[in-house]
């Protein structure tokens, strides 16, 4: 991946997240929608988005797979493609995820996600603004300090 | 990502922890506007959230698939919303432009959204994925201005000159670093 790629790569991912937080925030403020729909809604549709994109990928990794003289072809897709056999354990509906950690950061997120969605109602804009991840990154700061 | 890149043995040097330094002191200026504190309720949910999302981020870190992962886990997700939602079903209000918005952050805003953040991981370095994420406050609150009609004030101007500056310091010294270190190992062989 060069330089360039993965700089517009992030700068994408970011304008997304940013773009989550004023979509939420025009929905529970301008619209009359509440906040228990709005994230069902918005779970319901990224989670069919996802599940259509990860299908679309592992088509493309098969065919890639199947038909190397059609590499070439092929491998400019948006995202990258990792071999069949991670790809296999890294499965989101396979037997030893659903029963293991996988559906516990499952719980995580929906209580993470609800909670926010359930903060934008309640605080001010400046507040709830992606609190969740600059307080990672925060932690990371704070770890690089201590380790000094 | 704090134990990734720790593991991982990255470390930085003066000049990217003074970054460092500035875009946080930049995004605590940003989100904090007063010295008013905010309601105990919020709070404690905040809190709650947070910790929610760190407990995640932390089982979630070094999977195979980390994009698959997290279709399996919005799946996952969507039951307990639809709990959530009968709950709330009494209040519940669905509004037509309210719904279209919902639908976009879900399959764009989110879902494309992993999606794109995960094929760059792998060409970030732990330190610089941290960092990069500081500038999304900045991005929404310029959305806010742009899009939601939101008055601009200095602190606004300053607190973004200083994030994105801080980022910048942070990723493109880690960046060089590379480079002169491929060149090192280039001139070597």
């Amino acid at each position: 991946m060069t330089a360039s790629r993965i700089f517009i790569l992030t700068l994408l991912a970011m304008l997304a997240f940013a773009s989550n937080s004023l979509l939420c925030r025009a929905a529970l403020k301008q619209t009359g929608i509440d906040a228990a729909t709005f994230t069902f809604i918005r779970i319901f549709s990224g989670a069919l988005a996802l599940w259509l994109l990860m299908n679309v990928r592992r088509r493309i990794t098969i065919d890639r797979t199947a038909t190397p003289l059609a590499a070439g072809t092929k491998t400019r897709v948006g995202f990258p493609s990792p071999s069949s056999s991670s790809k296999r354990r890294g499965d989101p509906f396979s037997p030893s995820e659903t029963l293991g950690g996988g559906s516990l950061a499952g719980k995580s997120w929906a209580t993470g996600s609800l909670l926010s969605r359930f903060l934008r109602t309640r605080l001010p804009f400046h507040l709830h603004t992606s609190i969740s991840r600059p307080v990672l990154a925060l932690c990371f700061c704070l770890a690089q300090f201590r380790q000094r | 990502m704090i134990f990734w890149g720790l593991h991982k043995g990255e470390r930085l040097d003066a000049i990217q922890i003074a970054g460092l330094v500035v875009a946080v002191t930049g995004l605590v200026i940003l989100v904090f506007p007063g010295l008013s504190a905010p309601p105990l309720i919020g709070s404690i949910l905040m809190l709650g959230s947070g910790v929610a999302w760190g407990v995640y981020s932390l089982r979630g870190k070094g999977v195979q698939n980390p994009a698959s992962v997290t279709a399996g886990n919005f799946v996952r997700a969507v039951p307990f919303s639809v709990v959530v939602w009968i709950f709330f079903l009494p209040w519940a209000h669905v509004d037509p432009a309210g719904v279209g918005y919902a639908i976009i952050s879900g399959a764009i805003a989110s879902g494309l959204g992993y999606v794109i953040w995960y094929s760059a991981l792998p060409g970030l370095k732990a330190a610089s994925a941290a960092t990069v994420q500081l500038s999304v406050p900045v991005l929404a609150a310029t959305g806010g201005i742009l899009l939601l009609g939101e008055s601009i004030t200095l602190r606004y101007v300053l607190a973004s000159v200083a994030v994105l500056g801080g980022i910048a310091l942070v990723v493109v010294t880690l960046h060089s670093q590379d480079q002169t270190a491929s060149r090192v190992e280039e001139s070597r062989s």
